[in-house]
């Protein structure tokens, strides 16, 4: 990338973002990306789009360069234990579900939309919890956690995958019964065989800085 | 990606070696492209019934799971526990190490030929 720019990537830290220009065009440049890796997202007019896109493959080349789809993108957020709109956050689960209360201001002075309807909840109704599976098998999205003795329904899984970079599969999920914490297993309903899955802590996968 | 030309060829992106009356069974290199990196294949066991156009048996790769359809009906004779152990052998070879099962049959229904499957896939 800093062969396209003129801006100093090395003062572009992590979550930041900056105006710059990118293979002759104006562009906005943030370190950012939904991976856990680093990298860049490039902001930039439709019109420009397809060339830079281009320019970038080139300059890549040497550095063997190569491109990725969402499959990918969306394994590597996985690893990292990064929750997405549309399985871990939706309209049914409050950020205190979803292990995100540290995001959510309610001191004095911070209003904002939702604010009155999160004062009133003081515990979670579901946890997000982390599995990993001790088969092959992969939970994928919107299969069922079931209690390891009784056999009830306790629970769903939002997003898994067999995990690409380690080799098992990984899962993230919504669990309703309190009993369970991480080191505890749980059974996962993959189509109709049941898995023995075990719960961890998040991330799955950190890149070493 | 050529589709050999002595196999027959099933819509659901199955192809069968005729030899006797055992047909051996995979999926084509074309399904193996599109599932991506295979990582679980579930097969059916030795003596089990399959039945046409019936799952028999599941490919998962990362992206997605993908059915198995029986393109006959018949009994399993045998089941290859080398793509059981190294699900990679669907994509390496899938026409070859990467077979599938071999089942026994009385009749064999209607399949496609080779430039049929080409055809029908667009290649």
């Amino acid at each position: 990338m800093q062969k396209l720019t003129d801006a100093n990537l090395a003062e572009l830290k992590y979550y930041s973002i900056a105006e710059a220009n990118v293979a002759g065009a104006g562009a906005y440049l943030c370190r950012t990306g939904y991976t856990g890796e680093d990298g860049f997202e490039v902001l930039v007019s439709a019109d420009q789009a397809a060339k830079i896109w281009n320019d970038i493959l080139t300059a890549g080349t040497d550095d063997g360069l190569i491109t990725a789809g969402l499959a990918c993108r969306d394994t590597l957020r996985l690893e990292a234990g990064m929750p997405l709109y549309g399985h871990e956050l939706d309209e049914q689960h409050t950020p205190i579900d979803a292990g995100m209360a540290k995001v959510v201001r309610l001191d004095e002075g911070h209003n904002f939309v939702g604010r009155e309807a999160l004062e009133k909840i003081t515990e979670p109704r579901e946890s997000l919890i982390a599995l990993v599976g001790e088969g092959k098998r992969a939970a994928r999205a919107d299969y069922e956690l079931k209690h390891p003795e009784t056999g009830e329904t306790i629970g769903v899984v939002t997003s898994g995958a067999l995990s690409p970079t380690l080799g098992y599969p990984v899962a993230m999920a919504y669990i309703r019964d309190g009993n369970f914490g991480v080191g505890d297993t749980i059974m996962v309903d993959v189509r109709g065989n049941l898995e023995p899955y075990k719960i961890v802590k998040l991330p799955f996968y950190k890149r070493e800085h | 990606m050529s589709n050999p030309t002595d196999l027959h060829y099933t819509k659901e992106h199955e192809w069968l070696k005729v030899e006797g009356d055992v047909a051996t069974i995979g999926i084509t290199a074309y399904a193996a492209e599109k599932l991506g990196d295979v990582v679980f294949v579930d097969l059916p066991k030795v003596g089990a019934k399959t039945t046409y156009m019936k799952i028999c048996g599941e490919i998962e790769s990362t992206k997605s799971v993908g059915e198995l359809y029986s393109p006959v009906d018949g009994e399993v004779v045998e089941v290859n526990g080398d793509v059981t152990n190294a699900p990679e052998l669907v994509n390496q070879d899938a026409f070859g190490a990467g077979w599938l099962i071999k089942v026994r049959f009385e009749e064999l229904p209607e399949l496609m030929t080779a430039a049929e499957y080409d055809a029908f896939t667009g290649e």
